[in-house]
């Protein structure tokens, strides 16, 4: 693949890559200073001090075994008295305020996290494309993304700076302790802020320099984007840590002393599946708000090219966001089992508690991603030729999504009159009552996802002819491989009436793969049976209806949704806590919102959001304006919708 | 050659031969290969209603 | 972007198409339940001479369940959870659903027989048997709350399980992994939950007086028997300080007094020390008057032969104690078995031991007589005390007088 067509660029190529690569690791060799400094002067300190004391030995909160103890290297966490330690704007609820400011501020982060990965994938499909064309079109799609995240970047930095004020401003002892605990790293985050931006600038405008095809300059473009990436990543996880910390707090002592590990404070119980779900739930949203970009570009289009183009961006998008969506709740599984070993009670009073009818409202916001995205492939077949044979198929899939999204729906208590609640004989249905259990909850939601692989994979052949001489085989198996994951989800589900909630919750293993047995096993399958299968005709690029479209809007907005619900659940799992059993909030804001309060605010954000981001848009479209790149290839015959 | 015409090579016997087949392998897989994950807690299960 | 009859009217359709998603999501959020999570409310005040077990058990069903009818709540739909969070996890009633922890059932009529017996009854049971173990296994204290077991009765129990929910773990509900010897039971008294010593005499009033037998509530004297000092009210903010005290296993430091030494060392379990006021009452342990014991006990024949044997290595007083201290094994004092705790070299700083040994060389036969202490029935050396009627010292201050 590495023509060696000119030596001297491509040794240049190394040696740039090889210094972005050595001031990426600037940060962390300082840290390890920072830290051997710290040791040595642990060292210096013979005298005994008194316990508590800066130099005294400490036990930590969380870890146990050789890590239980360290040395006292900070104040305890100050007690918060209301109004001393915070600030306020009249009446206002501060932590509302805190709250917005919070939530644009890691909209616009996600995205920004998110949209370079996108681009990543994109830029690295368009440059292994065999044939240039279809790589150019993949090319300039990431180009076309990049152009937006760009703006949206800045956005992303003064929505930051906001976000300080709006602390320092509210809750300046808040932020004042935190600030003293992540004090050894918090100038990495900024250092590495900048050196973000620095590759963020040289990977943008270096795009048209740098591209050759897939030549060596190609390549290290792409580096380029690997790079961009990790920073991203450990921004991102450096950002985590705070909230991380504040949940499940480590690293220091019960009154919150500092204990001298700062790796130890970030790597609290529940910052790996916290970082791990961040980043799906961020490349998942990043494939909405690309989606999103598209339908509307695709609807407002006056050209058949133009639509042609971003109908094809759109099906790419929404394909990225699925393809991060599936993991998305095994991620939250394993959150939510974290949880439960961390602290109980926490636990529960997410799922059985307080904060339970979250989870309902959750549920809908999943079911209708589920069936959002259905029905977009429902929509989209009808611009592949030949996908009339299984329409009969989609109302029976659209019964199963249904019925499943009814079960997860059910709330396992019911809102009554005395009256009803005597005629129904106590405050759970005998029948629909049992619906509303975890058990249920589990099976419907595998249920779903299964159903939406075979959607899928019911997609991938809809224009196609198997000629493969194993079809039948294959057919069968197929048939098989869903029928039986099917049976054994709801073996597994209604098994789980029967036992104790601590092994039922074991049960869930064994049914995740089983749908995830279905979607590698069955796409690959099915993708493996497509090979030189003969088209019915090509795909008709730009002939989807317009209610795909507002599908697509639908998902976009469903995600950003699921995100902020999520965030305040996360957030208000710490009830009265500014930092879990360390740090009490003591404002008149410390106890948690409604649901209701919630949704409302939920709903103003994610508006807010759309709008300033409909803004970028607009703004990214000016520039198009002035330059226009002419969308020449058609996707149509070039692009098979198996292929990725 | 047709998706059909492919069908009509085969006998009916082979068809359910393989379907039988297929369907033993599905079923160990899912009920028995994934389920035995669950026979530890389910061994220790203890008395729940303590 | 597109012109012509395109982009304006686009925008309005998705901007209303918008509307309409986020209006449903935040209508539908609203049509939900709605509970507001207030912040706990501070431990009511509360006059300890005066409060009846009725009004005890009456707060710790409001603390418990953040209501007074807790079926009332239920038949709402909503779970009634209060300061305590117990339902989160502890099942009080058929009706709810909670099978996490061990169930606080309390109807004398239900099925299956095993739950015939209330927590109450149960709580009896929970410290014979298998407590053992436990004690075993806390013997130097439980990691998180620094208590050793120590439970006699089942309201002492009941206490004790508030303070240290590893001093006894119910089989089948420990952490997946520890063989039930870890709870996953948050400590009461300490972050998130934070109940104050009165509020838990409470809850554990409510769990005694469920069956609606009054004879049965122990809880305030089964606390005080249990901390062996008296509960007092939480306003005083004195509990507070003490409950933060045992962080990590105990560590005798230099800059300690004797009193805590003594204290944070549990010698006081085995020992008595004269001049240390908690140490008054150790059967276990021969009498520290080590002035006067320390030269003998090198002196006897039975030391010479630890000596030979290679255990024993004093040559002074001071050794003797330092010995005695850091390794127990080396010389047991004839009349008593080789039951001392071995670990205090791992608890007892330079400076600390210092302190220890500097107050026990300095303590002798007068200043035990001055308390009225004695040495133990099995002590070879001999009770110090005087029989009365011969006492000279007895006699002349009588005569004085």
């Amino acid at each position: 693949m590495f023509s060696v067509n000119n030596k001297k660029k491509k040794i240049g190529a190394l040696i740039l890559l090889s210094m972005i690569g050595m001031l990426l690791l600037l940060p962390f060799a300082q840290m390890d200073v920072s830290a051997q400094g710290k040791e040595e002067a642990a060292a210096e300190e013979s005298a005994e001090p008194a316990e508590g004391e800066i130099g005294s030995k400490g036990k930590d909160k969380q870890y146990g075994g050789v890590n239980e103890f360290g040395i006292v290297s900070g104040p305890p966490a100050p007690e918060m008295v209301y109004p001393d330690s915070y600030g306020s704007y009249g009446d206002y609820q501060s932590r509302t305020l805190l709250w917005v400011s919070n939530q644009q501020h890691l909209y616009f982060g996600s995205f920004v996290l998110a949209v370079p990965m996108f681009v990543f994938v994109m830029e690295l499909i368009g440059a292994t494309q065999k044939d240039r064309k279809v790589g150019k079109k993949f090319d300039d799609l990431a180009h076309e993304m990049m152009k937006i995240s760009l703006t949206a970047y800045s956005v992303t930095a003064i929505l930051g700076g906001i976000l300080i004020f709006t602390f320092l401003a509210l809750y300046p002892g808040f932020f004042g302790y935190l600030a003293s605990i992540f004090k050894p790293v918090m100038h990495i985050y900024a250092l590495l802020f900048i050196l973000e931006s620095g590759v963020l600038y040289v990977y943008y405008y270096g795009w048209d320099a740098m591209n050759d095809g897939n030549g060596n300059w190609k390549w290290t473009h792409l580096g380029i984007s690997c790079i961009l990436n990790a920073i991203g990543i450990v921004l991102m996880v450096m950002a985590n840590t705070w909230i991380g910390f504040m949940m499940s707090p480590a690293g220091v002592d019960e009154s919150g002393r500092f204990l001298g590990d700062i790796w130890k404070v970030i790597h609290t119980p529940l910052m790996v599946p916290i970082v791990i779900h961040r980043i799906l739930g961020n490349a998942a949203f990043g494939g909405g708000v690309v989606g999103a970009y598209a339908a509307f570009r695709f609807l407002s289009s006056k050209t058949l090219e133009e639509k042609a183009h971003y109908d094809w961006m759109s099906y790419i998008a929404m394909f990225m966001g699925i393809l991060n969506l599936i993991p998305l709740p095994f991620a939250g599984y394993w959150l939510m089992r974290e949880i439960y070993a961390y602290r109980q009670q926490m636990g529960i009073t997410l799922m059985g508690g307080l904060l339970a009818w979250v989870f309902i409202m959750q549920a809908t916001m999943i079911a209708t991603l589920f069936i959002t995205v259905n029905y977009y492939l429902f929509q989209a077949m009808g611009r592949m030729p030949g996908a009339e044979r299984y329409y009969p198929a989609f109302k029976f899939l659209l019964a199963i999504l249904v019925i499943s999204t009814i079960s997860w729906l059910t709330p396992h208590t019911l809102v009554m009159t005395p009256a009803e609640l005597k005629a129904m004989g106590g405050q759970q249905h005998p029948v629909v009552g049992n619906y509303g259990v975890m058990s249920a909850k589990n099976t419907a939601i595998n249920t779903m996802i299964t159903t939406t692989v075979l959607t899928f994979c019911l997609y991938q052949r809809a224009n196609r002819i198997i000629t493969v001489p194993w079809a039948w085989k294959g057919n069968c198996f197929l048939i098989l491989l869903f029928a039986m994951a099917w049976v054994n989800i709801l073996f597994l589900g209604i098994y789980g009436y029967f036992i104790p909630a601590n092994v039922r919750i074991g049960l869930s293993v064994p049914q995740v793969v089983s749908t995830l047995t279905t979607l590698f096993v069955g796409v690959a399958v099915n993708t493996k049976m497509l090979k030189g299968s003969k088209e019915v005709a090509p795909i008709r690029w730009g002939q989807m209806s317009v209610r795909g479209a507002y599908a697509l809007f639908l998902l976009a907005v469903a995600f950003t949704w699921t995100m902020a619900v999520m965030g305040y659940l996360r957030s208000s799992v710490r009830l009265h806590w500014h930092v879990n059993e360390i740090m009490r909030d003591n404002s008149p804001w410390a106890f948690t919102n409604p649901l209701g309060y919630a949704g409302n605010i939920n709903s103003m954000n994610v508006l807010l959001f759309w709008t300033m981001l409909l803004f970028v848009f607009w703004l990214s479209s000016l520039a198009a304006k002035k330059a226009p790149s002419k969308v020449t290839a058609d996707a149509g015959e070039a692009v098979p919708a198996a292929s990725h | 050659m047709s998706e059909k015409g492919q069908d009509e090579q085969i006998g009916m016997g082979a068809k359910i031969g393989f379907f039988i087949m297929a369907a033993v392998g599905c079923a160990f897989y899912y009920l028995i290969f994934l389920n035995w994950v669950l026979m530890v807690p389910i061994q220790n299960l203890p008395y729940p209603y303590k | 972007m597109a012109k012509k009859k395109g982009a304006g009217t686009i925008v309005i359709k998705v901007a209303l198409w918008y509307m309409f998603i986020l209006g449903a999501f935040a209508g539908y959020t609203n049509w939900l339940p709605q509970i507001r999570g207030d912040a706990p409310e501070a431990a009511e005040a509360i006059n300890l001479d005066e409060v009846t077990p009725d009004q005890l058990s009456t707060m710790g069903e409001k603390i418990i369940f953040g209501s007074n009818d807790p079926l009332g709540v239920l038949a709402k739909g909503e779970g009634p959870i209060g300061k305590g969070q117990c339902p989160l996890c502890h099942r009080f009633f058929l009706e709810q659903k909670a099978d996490r922890c061990p169930n606080l059932l309390a109807l004398p009529e239900m099925e299956p027989p095993l739950l015939k017996i209330s927590e109450e009854a149960r709580s009896h049971e929970r410290v014979k048997g298998r407590y053992e173990e436990f004690k075993k296994l806390h013997a130097n204290g439980e990691k998180n709350s620094g208590i050793v077991p120590h439970a006699t009765t089942g309201g002492e129990y009941l206490i004790e399980s508030e303070y240290c929910p590893n001093c006894f773990v119910v089989v089948g509900f420990g952490l997946k992994g520890t063989n039930d010897t870890v709870s996953p039971m948050p400590i009461i008294n300490k972050p998130p939950i934070e109940l104050a010593d009165t509020e838990i005499v409470a809850v554990v009033s409510f769990l005694q007086l469920r069956d609606g037998d009054e004879s049965k509530w122990t809880a305030k004297d089964s606390w005080e028997s249990y901390f062996g000092k008296e509960l007092a009210a939480p306003a005083e903010g004195e509990g507070e300080e003490e409950e933060e005290k045992p962080k990590g296993p105990p560590v005798a430091l230099g800059s300690m007094t004797v009193d805590e030494i003594v204290k944070e060392m549990t010698c006081f379990a085995c020992h008595k020390i004269p001049g240390v006021a908690i140490a008054k009452t150790g059967m276990i342990g021969p009498l520290l008057i080590e002035k006067t014991n320390a030269p003998n006990r090198i002196k006897s024949p039975e030391y010479k032969k630890a000596v030979k044997e290679g255990k024993a290595h004093a040559t002074t007083p001071r050794e003797y104690v330092i010995e005695s201290i850091m390794d127990p094994g080396a010389f047991i004092v004839p009349g008593f078995a080789d039951d001392m705790l071995k670990d205090f070299r791992h608890k007892f700083t330079v400076s600390g031991l210092d302190v220890m040994v500097d107050y026990l060389l300095n303590q002798d036969v007068a200043s035990a007589v001055a308390e009225g202490m004695d040495r133990l029935p099995n002590e070879k050396e001999g009770s110090i005390l005087p029989p009365p009627e011969a006492s000279l010292g007895e006699v002349k201050s009588g005569d004085l007088s």
